[in-house]
């Protein structure tokens, strides 16, 4: 017999996370870890000042929750540890929140553990306690109030996709105001988000607004924390979310590249999580219905880019913009800092080449003599074979149900996308399907175009086994 | 967002037919020995939870499917959740998501293909066959090194084309393997078949 979800759920607890409010949106949590019996305790505190920018006086209770459900996530994510190649880790949360009956109904607390299974990996256990404690300042306090006509929330984290999404948007959208939104990671993220954000206020002068939520530890150096934490996408969307309804919005875009979001495996060795699911179509559907039902009204979370390549996305940006994003996933201290050859640098110095935009980025891999650590090579590699599997697939046939059927032999989960997404993107199935035909058509045919300039330096003519 | 790719590498237990391939030593049945010796231990190691969630899969598509009189009707996001829903137990990540992806390749078969005979036991024999076949993609296939010049200086185009020459045998005995685990209800318990007499390729130097 299978184990049931409630077994699963009485046993096993890897961590245990309990939250203890302080004055104002800080955090004590309690951490156990029941594999080696250690206990600590850390701080957390989340920098909620922006939200006083209100459309309406009041600071509605659930929003409030789902700020501190964001937290609590993010504090778990960074500090809870899980191996995929081992039993999945079970991560128990004790939250005290203002509207406990709401989030201890069984739909919402099933769409939430299902939601960070799917991000995750991990196993997620949920209790939430009444609050008890004052409400923090930014709740109490009373609103600065803006006007909520006809501007759109997106999130905003300093990347090339980013700033290349709210440029189209600015451009198609004439007249609309952006408010533009992030939690500014660590302080090298919080300042590239800044200067990013004011090349975009340079160039468009009174329509965009950047507001920013940074969560941090405090004096927390001897807890080790996640390097790659794969519930950052639930909780800026979560956080954005807040942003956004309180501005009176019901939608929050994230702009990302297509194929980025969707993240494909590159080989059959790929599994589940080895690519993130941060922005995947899938996800943003099930954080909709999260913040929809916690909201008690329709709230949508969308990638308007769905259908677009990173270069397609790129192609009116002026040159000089793109060089002060980061794309990196590894940025390197010194100068230059983006590595060049990560598979988002690959992405990126693809897209601007594919664009025949001047990339005057600074690379490890293409300005510094000394040779990294690891093989460079690999990332660029496994993109290549995913672009070879891509066209022998599309080639198949010329007919787009032909097409389609093949390429989700090999992608099952492009089904998966169509058929829960194709509502929510306002298409026919028939019509999305030749979208992502497309999106992956025209990838290919970039690569086809600019892969000898990607590869200088990094693949040479006859490869041998390393 | 393609930040934090996970790029795996190393063929654990397929090194040894990896190299055998490569060298060129070795007759074509017995690399297949030897791929069906490493898939065995990989799978061993992976596990009877596979079976469990191939074997609840089925019954849970088997009732779907019985619900309706012909596929045209089959509610396609459903059965894809019906199969999600199963995977609400403890395991190992990557194990489940194999098995998640078997079921998918299924449904993708029964969605684009023909109308087989369904029952549920026959559904559960298909995704852990289907499982079986991933287990093999994934750890060898998939982890190949992305060079042109292999081991042994074989090049990659004459690996490819080894590979596809063992691959009948292989996928003839994971079918096997996969009926009798699931008639036996365990992976753990499957014993390596019994080596059938090498044929005689006419291609191959007997000297």
């Amino acid at each position: 017999m299978l184990t049931t979800e409630k077994e699963v759920h009485t046993r096993n607890c890897n961590y245990t996370l309990y939250f203890k409010p302080g004055s104002n949106s800080d955090w004590t949590i309690h951490l156990i870890n029941h594999s080696t019996a250690k206990e600590s305790f850390v701080e957390i505190y989340a920098d909620c000042q922006e939200f006083k920018y209100r459309a309406k006086s009041d600071f509605p209770s659930v929003i409030a929750d789902l700020i501190d459900l964001a937290i609590a996530i993010h504090a778990a994510d960074r500090l809870a540890f899980q191996n995929l190649r081992q039993e999945q880790g079970h991560i128990h949360v004790v939250l005290p929140v203002r509207n406990p009956e709401k989030m201890n109904s069984e739909s919402f607390q099933l769409q939430l553990v299902n939601l960070l299974e799917h991000t995750t990996g991990s196993l997620w256990i949920f209790e939430f306690s009444k609050r008890l404690e004052e409400d923090f300042f930014v709740v109490q306090q009373s609103s600065l109030s803006v006007s909520s006509q006809d501007c759109e929330v997106a999130l905003w984290s300093g990347g090339l996709d980013a700033l290349a999404g709210v440029y189209q948007r600015l451009k198609s959208n004439a007249g609309k105001s952006f408010v533009l939104f992030g939690t500014g990671g660590n302080s090298r993220v919080y300042k590239l988000q800044k200067d990013t954000a004011r090349q975009i206020q340079l160039n468009f002068p009174g329509r965009c607004t950047l507001y920013r939520v940074p969560i941090r530890f405090c004096d927390s150096k001897e807890d080790r924390k996640n390097k790659i934490t794969r519930a950052r996408g639930v909780v800026v969307a979560m956080l954005g979310a807040a942003c956004s309804s309180l501005l009176g919005q019901q939608e929050l875009c994230f702009y990302e590249n297509g194929t980025g979001a969707i993240n494909l495996p590159y080989l059959k060795s790929s599994l589940g999580l080895d690519h993130t699911r941060s922005v995947h179509p899938l996800t943003l559907l099930k954080v909709s219905s999260l913040i929809s039902e916690l909201l008690g009204e329709p709230f949508r979370v969308w990638n308007p880019f769905l259908f677009s390549t990173k270069s397609e996305m790129c192609n009116i940006l002026p040159e000089k913009l793109s060089s002060v994003t980061n794309s990196c996933d590894s940025p390197h201290r010194s100068n230059p800092s983006q590595c060049g050859y990560c598979s988002s640098c690959l992405l990126r110095r693809q897209a601007l080449a594919a664009a025949k935009i001047n990339d005057k980025t600074r690379y490890v891999v293409l300005h510094r003599n000394d040779k990294p650590r690891i093989d460079p090579s690999i990332s660029l590699r496994h993109m290549l074979a995913q672009v070879d599997t891509l066209r022998y697939l599309l080639n198949q046939s010329s007919s787009s149900e032909k097409q389609w059927e093949t390429l989700t032999s090999e992608y099952p989960v492009l089904d998966d996308i169509v058929d829960r997404c194709f509502m929510m993107e306002n298409l026919t199935s028939n019509d999305m399907q030749s979208k992502l035909i497309k999106l992956y058509q025209n990838y290919v045919t970039e690569w086809d175009e600019v892969k000898p300039q990607i590869s200088i330096g990094l693949i040479e003519a006859n490869r041998n086994e390393p | 967002m393609a930040d934090g790719d996970i790029l795996r590498n190393g063929l654990g237990c397929y090194k040894k037919l990896y190299q055998w391939l490569c060298e060129g030593k070795a007759s074509m049945s017995e690399c297949t020995q030897v791929a069906i010796k490493a898939l065995m231990s990989d799978l061993k190691k992976k596990g009877d939870l596979p079976i469990k969630l191939a074997e609840s899969m089925g019954e849970r598509l088997f009732q779907l499917f019985s619900m309706v009189d012909d596929k045209s009707c089959i509610d396609w996001n459903s059965a894809n959740m019906e199969i999600e829903k199963t995977l609400q137990v403890d395991g190992i990540h990557d194990v489940k998501e194999l098995v998640l992806h078997a079921g998918k390749i299924f449904l993708h078969d029964i969605r684009y293909g023909g109308n087989p005979e369904i029952s549920a036991d026959s559904i559960s024999e298909a995704i852990l066959c289907n499982y079986m076949n991933i287990v093999f993609e994934s750890g060898f296939q998939g982890r190949i090194p992305l060079v042109d010049k292999h081991h042994a200086g074989m090049d990659d185009v004459t690996l490819k084309q080894l590979i596809r020459e063992i691959q009948p045998g292989i996928v003839s005995v994971i079918s096997n393997l996969a009926k009798k685990a699931t008639s036996n209800g365990s992976i753990l318990g499957l014993r390596l078949p019994r080596q059938s007499r090498a044929q005689i390729d006419m291609n191959e130097d007997l000297c």
